[in-house]
Formats: structure tokens, C-alpha cells, sequence
């Protein structure tokens, strides 16, 4: 006996569940005038004490005490519905999966843990006595079994809609009183769980819940996320966020491991975070080898408890592209050299310009072949759109037609192509674009009236967010980055602009020697499908000039800048999966994007993707545009059992015409999942207990159930009145009210 | 039909150089984005250092030449400079400071400000270490150097002795007239001899030293294959651009040294 049960004599579960009435009323209710009755005959005892003798306190007291004898007279029982022994089913549902081999201490595992329990309590035992109990095991599958010893914990998934299917499917037409859940509360492999469980309850099934395991595995780091951009430029460097999480291990220096298809590349240094708070690291990672690459992170950690989880995967697919950006400049000057010398010896980058030697005169460079860029700026979309990125320089915006500047800004919108203004003397405002549809689509609002550069020494500094960009990234070392920034020569003029726009990110600011306030140097925002930049300064060959000729930021700089601004941009026909990496088993989403030269989406086309894998796998899957998002077309396949690097080659035809092809991949790999995010999930088997009208129980606390679980009702369910006039708590009150008055009588001189 | 051409820019070249050149400026309020730069040399006796000068090309009287400062690295100066930007900005859309002469010695903590220089005379030039160090960097980074006005073998040696003490290990190479420097504004099709103004107004022979008188152009790249160096032995492009509004001076070496030069510059500007 608790002391609940010493109080109040019955178990707790019996007040949840029962309705209180009295056997002299005919309704609950009458109670309430009955008492107020009480009361006043309470107020007329003590009518005829002299007023200054009297306490309100007294009559408080006295109310009470006759409150509680008209309750106790009166008969005061609580129905409460439970099932006759033996009567009814139970069914006990445990959780093989191997996340039950962990050792949350260190010490003993959770299954040894739930045996040793149910051994003491004689769990099964005493659950006999009230019902007919039938045992179930889930993990990817479930299955009955006769007892305990024939569970293995090996599942390597828990699906906990295999033990809610079988229960329908082998319970559905007995009368199943409830249902006890044994687990650690994680689900890693159900997919429509709520449906499943809702087809249960359809009758009511209370789960009573029991929690395996601690929510805190002490000594345990995870890797739990690694999110690397799908596609790269050869030999660039990918930006790859890697989070992590640990239990006990707060402040400890840790180890991420990088490796490419298996061999190692290199670490990296971080500080595991306090408990339940999720660590970040950005690491850099350069991409050098053409095709699809598997980058593995590691994290090492001395006496890590559970190694399974350490790492995770990422698959990159690297081209050996060559997007053209199209430059246009408007005079000789400096800037247009050193950032043509910048990026000459990229060899993925492609650039063709167009100089403007003087009035009626262009000096064309980088062209593919004679005829490009003859007859100066585009003049048809088809044309332009061949590009990935265009740059302005100083060219003013009279030198482009209307048609051209729309062209521009349907190149960003409807191509997803790449912009950059550059600052200078025809740049911006200064140039009179702030009147022209380029203004729209940029990251900064414009001037109003024309506003020539600013010639000033003006040193560069990275915003907030600048820092953590990866385009301003020029060392994986954060100090050291800041470092390097802070010690560039200063520019020498810039374009003065208003504020960023609200999607506007300004990643770099000025701060000028002389002119005063924080110009916007560098910013950038996403328009339509692609992205516009500006960049105000027309000095930055300043930077190469002024260093060693060794050192490569000015370089770097110009690289990242320009390969980040047509990274983005697609091809005319691309294809890609909802995620990278996939469990065997799993679902994998294909969505094929599908344009016309000018980038007009096209719905009508004749779309299939060939999936071609491990072992000569070779299959052709037709895509349907869906009626959904113009030129997206989509299939779904389930991932095979067979690990290894899958190839999606996507065709789209038009009649008979090609518009274009694609390939893209996603790999197949199997891990442990069961040991990733395996602590304890509590609050999932209380929501379950929650929505079904049961109760969660710690593993300590399950010698209640048997007791608790009878209090239930269902259609084999009688009802029980338990008598609570005799409830020792009435007593201890009544005598604690009684002593109370009389203290205060004696006190006023009234006893 | 060429001869014609020629004669007609010719004779617009001389139009804005000398009936108009009050009106030549850079046609804008911002700073100008070139400056022709000449680079003040030593003869032996230590690192040369930036004097003041005070000249403004406006002041030049009308058909001025000679040498205010002597020769060296003066010689022309500062009349071929002037007439030369004045040209410059007229033809083409770079904006040119043209209101003084420029120059700058290899030790000038400026130097790396200006990615174009103008060695005239290079024979009496003698660099220290330290000066062809500069340079040596200067140029690796992106700097530009046009070496003009020097004649014969002797000349010859001297100057290629003082470039290789900037680069030991890049000798000058021969350009032959397919290289983009030669078309990156004008297309010149021919290596003419440009003489100075001497040879230039009595008609004779255009050549200075009779030990080798055939005219070539020279270059030193980079590893990328860009020019750092450009060196017109056998002629002097300085004397034709000064000389230009002298009667006497024939205008196809005038002409053809100033599409000379514009073209130096506007590769300079874009490679």
C-alpha cells in the first residue's frame, strides 16, 4: 500500500476513472444546496455569541465540518468501470530491436534492464491473474510469441505500425482490454503509424506505455546531420554543415573525420555541446575529383558508448561544367582586368566579354568562336540565355535597349541565372538604373538621383553573416578568415546605394576614411529562380596590386564570388532526388525540371529517367508532369536492398526533338539506424498512452499496471461503486477541523 | 586605299591634338582610371627617387618639345607624354588623366598604384637589386611596362642586361604581329620603324645605329602567357608621339606609333 492508497484507500487510477455519486441523492448536484444548508446552520450556532468573541474563522471551520459529515452521511460511492479477471485479453508488445542492446549506464543494456524487471514483479504473473495476456515482439516485423526467451533483439528497425497491424489483424475480433508497450519509444522506420493505430482504436484500447532506457545516454556523441550541396564545380571547395549532439559530454574536444569514397582527407577540431543542445560545424571540403563522391563524417570521441551512431554520409555529385558568364564593361579600367585575370585560370569557369573600348568600338575576349557577341549585347533570349551569369561593369543602362534590360531581368527570373553590377562610374545610379527594371531585381535599393562614385579609402568589413558565408570564406578557420579580411588593402572608391531590400543580404559593408557611414559593399537576394548580386566598388584590383604577387585572396575572392553566383543556375533539363542518401527500402522522390531554350517551362514533353545501379541494374521510369508546378515532372521508386551509388539519367523530348538530357545520383546505404537519436523518447509513448486513453509507466512503476489495467471501460467492462464514506482522510480532516474550532473557542474564552 | 586611311586619321589625330586639345580632359568629375606613367631610372648612382614635378600639360606652348629635364629617363618629357594622353582620350573610352605628367621611381610605395609604366631610353637605365626587385614584383602582380627608344646592338645589350636583373630567367621573346597586342584596338599589320624626330623630318634613314637596324618588338610574359613587358627596339614611339604637330614629321610614323601605344595601353587594360 502507497500512501495514496493509506488516504484514500483506493489506488489512484480508481478517482481517474470513476464518476462520484451519493446513494440518498438521486443526483450529485443536490449536494451543493445541501451543503450550503450546512453551512448555514453552521452561521446559526454561533448567532448568539457576542460579537467581539466571534471569528469568521469559526464558522469557516464549523461549515467544514458539517460539510463533511452531510458527505459522509449521504453515501458517497465512486462508479468506476473494470473488466471481470480473466475475462478480457491483454496484449504485452516489446521492442526487439537492437536499440535495446544499449547500455544506457554503461553497464547493464535496456533489455536486461525490462527482463530483470519483469522478473521481479513478476509482471506476467500478476497481469495473468486479471487477464488473458497474449505476448508480441516488434521490431521491423512483429510476430507473437509464447514468452520472454524468444525475443532477440536484433531488429535493425522499429516499426512500431508492424505491432499495431498484427494486433488489428490477430486481436481485432477478441475482447482486448488493452495493450502494454515495452520500448524505447523511438519509431525510425514506421510510415503511417497514426493510421494504423487510429484503425485500432476504432474501439477503445488504452496503451499502457513503458519506458525503456534513460533520456540522457551518459558519454555518447552522434552525428545527426550532414547537409552538403547536391552538385559542385570541379575543384571547388564544398561547404559542408555537419551537426552534432552528445550525453554527458559537455566541453569534451571531439574529432570530425572527413573522408572521400573511404580514404581520409582531413579533421577537423570541435567542442561537444551541453546536453540536448545541437552543435554546428561548417568544414570545408575540396572537390577535385570528377563524377560522384561520398564524403563520410566521423565524429571521434574518447570512451564514446555508442559507436554506431558516429557517422554519416553525404554523396556530391562533382561536373566538370563550364557555366559562361557573360561580361559587359564599358571602359577599359582596372577592375575589368584583374577579375578577368582572377578567375583566367579557373578552368570551370568560362568567361566572354565585351569591352567597350571607346564610343562605337568592343573588344571582345574569352569568345567561344568568331560570331559570338558580334553584333555587341544580345539581342534575342535564346541567345542570352546560353549564359549561366552576366556581370555589369560601368556601362550605363542607356546602353542597353528596354528589351534588353527585361531580357536581364527574365535571364535572373525565369533562366535562374546569375547577376552581378559592379561598381563604377556607370554603375547604379550613377549609371541611371534606378529608373530601369534592373533596379527591381536587385539586393539593394537604388539612389533616386544620379549619384557618381565615391572616391575614398574605404576598408572592407564583413557583416554578421558575411562572416559565416561561404562565399566569403577564404580559410576554414574563422579567425583566420577574419584575420585576412582584416588585413586587405583598402579600396579606393565605391557606388553609394540605399538600404537592402527586405530579401537583401549584405555580406560586406565599408567603412570609409573620410566620406563617413557603412556602404554596402557586397550583397546579394534571390530573384525568381536565380540570384542578383551587387558588388559597389570598382577597386578591388587594388587588392591584387597591393599584396604579394604569391598570395592568392584577390583570386580566391573572384572565384568563389562568380562560381556561387552561377551555381545555382539550372540547365535547361535537370533531374534530382528528395535526398542524397537512402535506406534500403525507402522512398525516393525523382523530380525532373524540363525547359525550353528560353527557359519557358514546358508541360508537354515526353520526360522518362533511366535508374541504372549496383549489378547492372538498369530500369526505364516514365516522369509525369502532375498538373502541379509547370515543367516538374516526378516519379517515385522504392530504394533497392542492394547498397551502392544509383544513376539517374533523365531525357526530355519534344516530338521528336531532344530538349535535353541529365544525370544526377543517390546512394543506397544501409547503417545502424536504431543507434541514431536512441535515447529514451518519452514523449512519444506518453502521446500514445495520452491518445489512447492509457497511461505511460516508467520500468520501476510497472507492477501497477496489472492492478490499473482492469479500471477500463469496454463493452465486457461491469461497474464497481467503491464506498468512500469511510476514507480514512475524512476522518483525519474531521478531527483536525474539530481541534482547530475548539482551539479557537478556547482562545476567544468560549470553551 | 591604305595610304588614304592612313592619311585621313592622320589627319583627324592632328585636328585633336593641336586645334582642339583645350576641350581634351577625361570628360568626367571622377578620378581618372589611367595614368601614363613614366618611370623615373638612376644611371649608377643608387635608387633613383620621385622628384616633384610641377608641370600641367596645358601649359605646354603650342608645338613644344624638347626636354625641360634633360634626357635619361626625361628624355620627351613632358611633351610627349601630354600629346600622347591628349590622343588617347580623344580616340578611346579610357579616362586619362591628362592634366600633368606622371612618374613614379621603382622604390615609390605608389608604384603598385599605377599598373602601367613607360621606361624610355632604357640603355642609360641602371637598376639597383632592390629597384629591380620592385619591379620584378610589380610585374608579377599584374603591372604593365612599355620600354621604348633604343637603338644597336650596344643598346641592345645594356638594356637586356638591366632587364635580367628583373628576370633572369625570361629573356625577351620576338612578337610577331598575330599577337593580341597587336589587335586589341587598332590592327597593326606591320612593324615599322618609328624614327626620331631628326630622322623622321630630313627623310633619310630611320635607324640610329648601324650595327643593326631592323626594328622589332619584344615581349617578356608570365607564366599565363600575358605580357609584362613590351619593348620597341629600333624605334622611338616617345619622339613621334611628342613630335606629332611638327610639320615636318611625317604623319604614318606619328599615326603608327600612336595606334602603337593605344594598343599597348588597351591590353595592358584587359589582359
Amino acid at each position: 500500500m502507497n500512501l495514496f492508497e493509506f488516504f484514500f484507500k483506493y489506488r489512484p487510477i480508481v478517482y481517474q476513472k470513476g464518476h462520484l455519486s451519493f446513494q440518498l441523492l438521486g443526483s450529485s448536484w443536490l449536494f451543493i444546496p445541501l451543503a450550503l444548508v450546512a453551512v448555514a446552520v453552521a452561521f446559526y450556532f454561533y448567532q448568539r455569541v457576542a460579537r467581539e468573541k466571534l471569528s469568521p474563522w469559526m464558522i469557516v471551520l464549523r461549515s467544514a465540518v458539517f460539510i463533511i459529515l452531510l458527505f459522509m452521511v449521504l453515501q458517497p460511492v465512486l462508479n468506476v468501470s473494470q473488466v471481470l479477471p480473466q475475462d478480457s485479453y491483454m496484449a504485452v508488445v516489446v521492442d526487439t530491436s537492437e536499440s535495446m542492446n544499449i547500455k544506457d549506464d554503461g553497464q547493464t543494456s535496456r533489455k536486461d534492464l525490462m527482463l530483470k524487471k519483469i522478473e521481479e514483479t513478476k509482471f506476467f504473473q500478476e497481469l495473468s491473474k486479471k487477464f488473458k495476456v497474449r505476448l508480441f515482439e516488434f521490431n521491423q516485423e512483429a510476430r507473437r510469441i509464447e514468452a520472454t526467451e524468444e525475443m532477440r533483439f536484433n531488429g535493425d528497425r522499429t516499426r512500431m505500425e508492424a505491432a499495431t497491424d498484427l494486433l488489428q489483424q490477430e486481436m481485432g475480433t477478441l475482447p482486448l482490454t488493452g495493450v502494454v508497450l515495452f520500448g524505447d519509444g523511438v519509431d525510425n522506420a514506421s510510415q503511417e503509424f497514426m493510421k494504423s493505430l487510429n484503425a485500432l482504436e476504432r474501439r477503445p484500447v488504452p496503451f499502457y506505455t513503458v519506458g525503456v532506457g534513460t533520456e540522457a545516454i551518459t558519454r555518447d556523441a552522434e552525428v545527426i546531420r550532414v547537409a552538403a550541396p547536391r552538385e559542385m564545380l570541379k575543384d571547388s571547395t564544398a561547404v559542408v554543415d555537419v551537426q552534432f549532439k552528445s550525453s554527458g559530454l559537455v566541453g569534451t574536444k571531439a574529432v570530425i573525420d572527413v573522408r572521400e569514397n573511404g580514404t581520409f582527407t582531413k579533421t577537423h577540431d570541435v567542442t561537444l555541446p551541453p546536453d540536448g543542445q545541437v552543435g554546428e560545424v561548417s568544414i570545408d571540403v575540396p572537390v577535385k575529383n570528377e563524377g560522384n563522391q561520398i564524403f563520410s563524417f566521423t565524429i571521434r570521441v574518447p570512451e564514446d558508448r555508442i559507436a554506431e551512431n558516429n557517422v554519416l554520409d553525404s554523396l556530391v555529385t562533382v561536373r566538370d561544367d563550364h557555366p559562361k558568364l557573360l561580361y559587359v564593361e564599358g571602359e577599359p579600367r582596372w577592375e575589368y582586368k584583374y577579375s578577368r585575370r582572377a578567375i583566367a585560370d579557373d578552368p570551370n569557369l568560362v568567361m566572354e566579354s565585351l569591352l567597350r573600348s571607346s564610343q562605337n568600338k568592343f573588344y571582345r575576349q574569352g569568345i567561344q568562336d568568331q560570331n559570338t557577341l558580334e553584333d555587341g549585347f544580345p539581342k534575342k533570349k535564346e541567345d542570352l540565355f546560353a549564359y549561366s551569369g552576366i556581370l555589369l561593369g560601368s556601362i550605363e543602362s542607356t546602353f542597353f535597349s528596354p528589351e534588353q534590360l527585361q531580357m536581364m531581368v527574365d535571364f535572373v527570373r525565369e533562366r535562374g541565372g546569375g547577376f552581378l553590377m559592379m561598381g563604377g562610374k556607370n554603375s547604379f545610379s550613377s549609371g541611371k538604373y534606378q529608373n530601369t527594371s534592373i533596379a527591381d531585381m536587385l539586393p539593394v535599393e537604388l539612389l533616386p538621383d544620379r549619384a557618381l562614385p565615391v572616391i575614398d579609402k574605404v576598408k572592407l568589413a564583413l557583416t554578421d553573416y558575411g562572416r559565416t558565408h561561404n562565399l566569403m570564406r577564404l580559410s576554414d578557420n574563422p579567425a583566420t578568415n577574419s584575420k585576412i579580411w582584416g588585413q586587405l588593402p583598402p579600396l579606393e572608391d565605391f557606388n553609394r546605394v540605399g538600404d537592402a531590400k527586405p530579401g537583401g543580404v549584405v555580406l560586406a559593408r565599408g567603412e570609409p576614411e573620410n566620406s563617413g557611414g557603412d556602404p554596402i559593399l557586397l550583397a546579394f537576394q534571390r530573384y525568381g529562380r536565380g540570384r542578383t548580386m551587387v558588388f559597389t566598388t570598382g577597386s578591388s584590383w587594388h587588392w591584387q596590386m597591393e599584396m604579394d604577387h604569391e598570395d592568392q585572396t584577390h583570386e580566391l575572392f573572384w572565384k568563389q564570388m562568380l562560381r556561387w553566383l552561377v551555381s545555382a543556375s539550372p540547365a535547361q533539363v535537370s533531374i534530382t532526388t528528395d535526398k542524397d542518401t537512402y535506406l534500403p527500402g525507402e522512398l525516393v522522390n525523382i523530380t525532373a525540371d524540363v525547359s525550353d531554350k528560353e527557359f519557358k517551362r514546358l508541360n508537354n514533353a515526353r520526360v522518362t529517367a533511366k535508374l541504372s545501379g549496383p549489378n547492372g541494374l538498369s530500369e526505364t521510369l516514365p516522369m509525369d508532369w502532375g498538373g502541379g508546378q509547370d515543367g516538374t515532372y516526378s516519379t517515385q521508386v522504392t530504394a533497392a536492398t542492394k547498397e551502392g551509388t544509383y544513376q539517374l539519367e533523365v531525357e526530355a523530348m519534344q516530338g521528336t526533338e531532344k530538349v535535353g538530357t541529365y544525370k544526377a545520383a543517390f546512394q543506397i546505404k544501409d547503417r545502424p539506424v536504431e543507434f541514431y537519436d536512441a535515447s529514451l523518447d518519452a514523449g512519444n509513448l506518453r502521446s500514445i498512452a495520452s491518445q489512447t486513453g492509457g497511461r505511460y509507466y516508467p520500468l520501476d512503476k510497472i507492477a501497477d499496471i496489472p492492478e490499473d489495467a482492469v479500471y477500463v471501460d469496454v463493452a465486457n467492462s461491469f461497474v464497481e461503486q467503491k464506498e468512500l464514506w469511510d476514507i480514512p482522510i475524512l476522518f483525519m480532516m474531521l478531527c483536525a477541523l474539530l481541534a482547530g474550532e475548539w482551539v479557537w473557542r478556547k482562545r476567544r474564552g468560549l470553551a | 586605299m591604305k595610304k588614304k586611311s592612313l592619311l585621313t586619321f592622320g589627319s583627324v589625330l592632328a585636328f585633336v591634338l593641336f586645334v582642339v586639345p583645350g576641350i581634351a580632359n577625361t570628360g568626367s568629375d571622377t578620378t581618372p582610371e589611367f595614368f601614363f606613367t613614366r618611370l623615373i631610372y638612376g644611371s649608377g648612382n643608387g635608387p633613383a627617387r620621385t622628384p616633384k614635378v610641377d608641370i600641367r600639360c596645358e601649359d605646354l606652348a603650342a608645338g613644344e618639345g624638347g626636354t625641360r629635364y634633360g634626357g635619361g629617363w626625361a628624355t620627351d618629357f613632358p611633351a610627349s607624354d601630354c600629346k600622347f594622353m591628349w590622343g588617347v582620350e580623344r580616340l578611346t573610352g579610357i579616362r586619362v588623366f591628362d592634366k600633368a605628367p606622371h612618374v613614379v621611381s621603382a622604390l615609390d610605395p605608389e608604384l603598385s598604384s599605377y599598373p602601367y609604366l613607360y621606361i624610355v631610353e632604357p640603355s642609360r637605365m641602371y637598376l639597383t637589386d632592390e629597384e629591380a626587385k620592385s619591379l620584378r614584383e610589380y610585374l608579377l602582380r599584374g603591372g604593365f611596362v612599355h620600354i621604348d627608344d633604343f637603338w644597336g646592338l650596344r643598346q641592345r645589350a645594356a638594356v637586356e642586361e638591366e632587364l635580367s636583373k628583373i628576370f633572369p630567367d625570361r629573356p625577351p621573346v620576338k612578337l610577331d604581329l598575330k599577337h593580341e597586342v597587336f589587335h586589341t584596338f587598332f590592327d597593326v599589320n606591320q612593324v615599322m620603324q618609328i624614327p626620331n624626330v631628326s630622322n623622321g623630318c630630313n627623310g633619310g634613314r630611320t635607324w640610329e645605329s648601324a650595327d643593326e637596324t631592323e626594328p622589332m618588338i619584344f615581349g617578356i610574359s608570365d607564366d599565363n602567357n600575358r605580357l609584362m613587358a613590351l619593348i620597341t627596339y629600333n624605334s622611338d614611339l616617345g619622339d613621334a608621339w611628342e613630335w606629332m604637330d611638327n610639320p615636318c614629321y611625317p604623319e604614318m610614323y606619328s599615326g603608327q606609333a600612336y595606334r602603337m601605344g593605344i594598343n599597348f595601353i588597351v591590353y595592358a587594360m584587359s589582359h
